[in-house]
């Protein structure tokens, strides 16, 4: 079967939960797949709590801009519920969006100004976006937790998102790139927690949509 | 294949980040000396070449402001060393009085000054376009495209400096700044030998006379100048002669335009100039580019000055394309280049030309989402933050005094978001405490307080400090001292103690400076030690009747976090007693803080303890007494003794 050497994908978060990691190592994989790859991200001020994202963009031979067009994701990850509603504008009917139930709650609900999504009103966003069964709602922190490093989170999202879609790089190259850009004391952690991801731990339901 | 790492001294190829490919490509110039003031997109060059300047041996500097980094850099040029600085497009701001100098003593050796422009913007006070800078100056230009032709031409822009003797500037857009892709590494070329100043009183003592018999051969120069823009390596024209449509992609917009135009409907109705030296434009190559054609869309971030440019070249050549871009309102106005953006602009340019009669009208497809837009996620002050706890002091003072918050530039600008509306101004570095002098001056009643971080006060605010001492303004300067420049990523400031490489420096404290300028009334408070404390020395400092100087001092909990997780130290943690606890949120909304969650379902709030980091301001806040420490090993010993800027200068 002839591998699909294209992919562009969105990954999404709140600054500090390691967006910009996850897109590296995928990055990295494509490199190390002998691809191109372009990723495109935003930093500033997602130090502080703000929303961050990276547009990564692999590509067989041909280099491409550093944003996907809207509309054209295959694949959105999000490390946090909101805001993979935030990137969902991004994703392509039947794109894939694998998104960690992990809730960051700005300041302003918890005092009141603003409202954080019901489960609900997630899934009916997301199903305007893609396929509902393309939605892939994981408890990350948990299973990070269970394997011994909680900041593991993303490698448990790219587990998901190396079962759930066809990428154009083996398993192996992907471990090996977690391998070039977790701090050498976690890696094994790391690798343990992709390898839950990709069995499908802490996979959950959101229950069934309603559809009007 | 493998990934190597960008500190190789060989070949390989490596993924980098465009600001690391610049580095890298100074490094493989021979770059002696790199200097720079941090600000977003531009911070990741010098802290790319920061860590590689001891195994590479060169000096790197984060200097005090962006025109005293430019000086910095320029006399090494002048020295015969191959020099680079670095700012972000308000930074490049501050360089313009010494670079309106420099281009007529020239320079010794390569100097090459890179402007990241926060195009859209991502995080600045105003969207930035340097070009207008090197329009002024008539100083050569050059835009990479990619993250590898951001290598390539830094390393070109070296040699066209030293080949002219001028300073040349690389304009990086925020987009290009900060995508990574993989760069091919070669080895570094030698440095230059030891530094040597010849001396020439004519050609480096810029007085009136001396100026004036340095303008003819800068004059000279300029044509040689247009001719290289001709021959620029990064300029290229692809796709057909007879194509009606022809974009000029400027710098980095070049891969958003590629991918536009390979959406057309028959994508061989458009060539692409892709253009890489915006100053001075190719003129005759871009003539010849526009010849015969009779659509000509110019793409460019920012402002429309290439198009302004052409639309004139055009007219001096006899050319009667219709030119559209940013200028004309075909490009949107403002706004980041995308794909999604250029085939709007082609949408445009096309139904122009279609009611001239011009072409025919084939369809773009845009891409229109019709998905509800998604409320804003505001950032906010990090959990434990001093500044939050600076902020509910200065927020009690004004509610009871009345008056103006005068605000500048770095992480303390959250505190202008929800829930804590702290700031009332926020215009450029330094400005705090000159506006506040001019609130004070014009009569607004009340307490006048600025604030102002560290890193900024040295930066831009002594002169305004002097400035209040000598009128005896009766103004309140706070500085929010958190030891660091956090905002851009923890560079050491003055106050740190460290150089860019890590090594001791002098700890310059502001209250030194205070004093030594003239100000009588100078406080110094931790600001998470007694909320109490801290409106008092707010009270005292407002009861004086001239200028004063409260230092709010305390470490930036973000770095407090990270010393503690490296020696594995456990932070303190707070809990909210449920049966004390009136779900009031007086605590959410006085200190802001992100660990402070309100459970909807109980009407309390709790405390996210993996957010927590055991400040105690919200224990200090609750007016029912119900915050209190939770038991732990290290329990009653705030922030547990740990000092990253002390651990710093003592490893």
């Amino acid at each position: 079967m002839a591998i699909n050497k294209k992919l562009d994908m969105v990954v999404a978060g709140v600054g500090g939960q390691g967006t910009l990691m996850l897109s590296s190592v995928v990055a990295a994989a494509a490199v190390l797949a002998g691809l191109k790859v372009v990723a495109g991200e935003t930093h500033g001020q997602a130090q502080r709590g703000g929303t961050a994202s990276s547009h990564v963009r692999i590509r067989e031979a041909e280099e491409v801009s550093p944003l996907i067009p809207l509309g054209e994701a295959d694949v959105l990850v999000s490390l946090e519920f909101w805001e993979a509603m935030r990137y969902a504008k991004y994703l392509r009917k039947g794109g894939v969006a694998v998104v960690a139930t992990d809730k960051v709650i700005p300041v302003t609900a918890s005092a009141g100004l603003t409202k954080y999504p019901t489960s609900d009103q997630f899934r009916e966003y997301m199903a305007s976006a893609t396929d509902p069964e393309k939605v892939f709602t994981v408890e990350a922190s948990s299973v990070a937790r269970s394997v011994g490093e909680p900041r593991a989170t993303n490698s448990v999202l790219l587990g998901v998102l190396a079962r759930e879609v066809e990428l154009p790089f083996d398993v192996e190259t992907l471990k090996k790139a977690i391998s070039l850009y977790v701090p050498r004391r976690s890696v094994e952690a790391n690798v343990r927690a992709f390898e839950a991801g990709l069995r499908g731990e802490g996979e959950v339901s959101l229950g069934p949509l309603k559809v009007a | 294949m493998q990934v190597a790492s960008l500190d190789s001294e060989g070949e390989g190829v490596a993924l980098a980040l465009g600001d690391e490919a610049v580095a890298r490509g100074a490094e493989e110039a021979g770059v002696d000396v790199a200097t720079a003031y941090p600000g977003t997109p531009s911070s990741e060059v010098l802290e790319t070449l920061a860590k590689h300047a001891k195994k590479f041996g060169f000096h790197v500097e984060w200097s005090t402001n962006e025109m005293v980094a430019f000086e910095v850099a320029y006399a090494a040029a002048l020295a015969g060393k191959r020099a680079m600085t670095v700012a972000k497009h308000l930074g490049t701001y501050w360089m313009v009085d010494p670079l309106m100098v420099s281009v007529l003593t020239g320079v010794n050796a390569g100097f090459v000054i890179v402007s990241a422009d926060d195009t859209h913007p991502y995080s600045s006070q105003n969207t930035g376009d340097t070009r207008y800078i090197t329009r002024m100056a008539r100083l050569p230009e050059v835009e990479p495209a990619t993250v590898q032709e951001a290598k390539d031409a830094t390393k070109w822009a070296f040699e066209l400096s030293e080949r002219i003797g001028l300073p040349v500037f690389l304009r990086l857009t925020h987009r290009l700044a900060h995508a990574r892709s993989a760069i091919t590494l070669s080895p570094l070329a030698p440095r230059k030998g030891p530094a040597t100043f010849k001396k020439n009183d004519d050609k480096y003592v810029m007085v009136a006379a001396n100026v004036r018999k340095r303008q003819p051969s800068f004059e000279a120069l300029q044509k040689q100048i247009a001719e290289i823009s001709g021959s620029c390596p990064f300029n290229r024209v692809e796709g057909d002669k007879e194509a009606p449509i022809g974009v000029v992609a400027c710098g980095g917009t070049y891969q958003f335009v590629k991918e536009a135009v390979s959406k057309l409907p028959d994508p061989n109705n458009a060539a692409i100039f892709k253009l890489a030296m915006t100053n001075p434009i190719p003129e005759s190559a871009l003539a010849d580019f526009i010849s015969g054609r009779k659509l000509v869309l110019v793409v460019e971030e920012v402002e429309p000055i290439v198009e302004t440019e052409i639309r004139a070249m055009a007219q001096s050549h006899g050319l009667n394309a219709i030119i559209l871009g940013r200028g004309t309102g075909t490009m949107p106005r403002y706004g980041e280049v995308t794909v999604d953006a250029v085939l709007k602009g082609m949408s445009n340019a096309l139904s122009v030309a279609a009611s001239k009669e011009l072409m025919s009208d084939p369809p773009v497809q845009v891409s229109a989402v019709k998905l509800a837009d998604v409320e804003n996620r505001y950032p906010y002050l990090c959990a434990g933050c001093p500044h939050a706890a600076s902020y509910l002091a200065i927020k009690r003072v004004i509610r009871k005094h009345g008056g103006v918050v005068a605000g500048d530039r770095g992480c303390y600008n959250q505190g202008v978001n929800p829930p804590l509306r702290a700031l009332d101004t926020c215009v450029s570095m330094g400005a705090s405490i000159s506006m506040a002098v001019g609130f004070e001056r014009a009569g607004v009643k009340g307490a006048i307080i600025a604030v102002i971080g560290d890193s900024t006060f040295f930066h831009a605010g002594i002169p305004a400090l002097i400035d209040a001492v000598m009128d005896n303004s009766h103004v309140v300067v706070a500085v929010l001292d958190n030891r660091w420049t956090a905002m851009t990523g923890h560079q050491p400031s003055p106050s740190t103690g460290l150089t860019a490489t890590g090594e001791v420096a002098p700890s310059i404290l502001v209250e030194d400076v205070a004093k030594a300028v003239g100000v009588k009334k100078v406080l110094t408070i931790d600001p998470l030690d007694d909320i109490k404390k801290s409106e008092a020395a707010l009270e005292e400092a407002l009861a004086y009747p001239g200028p004063s100087v409260v230092v709010f001092r305390h470490e930036c909990a973000l770095q407090i976090e990270r010393e503690a997780r490296r020696k594995g130290i456990e932070l303190p943690l707070y809990q909210v007693d449920p049966a004390k606890c009136t779900g009031c949120r007086l605590c959410v909304l006085e200190t802001g803080c992100p660990a402070l969650v309100f459970d909807y379902t109980s009407k309390k709030v709790v405390i996210n303890e993996d957010e927590c980091t055991g400040c105690g301001l919200c224990e200090q806040d609750c007016p029912f007494d119900a915050i209190h420490l939770k038991e732990r090993a290290n329990k009653g010993k705030r922030w547990g003794g740990v000092d990253r800027c002390a651990t710093a200068l003592t490893s």
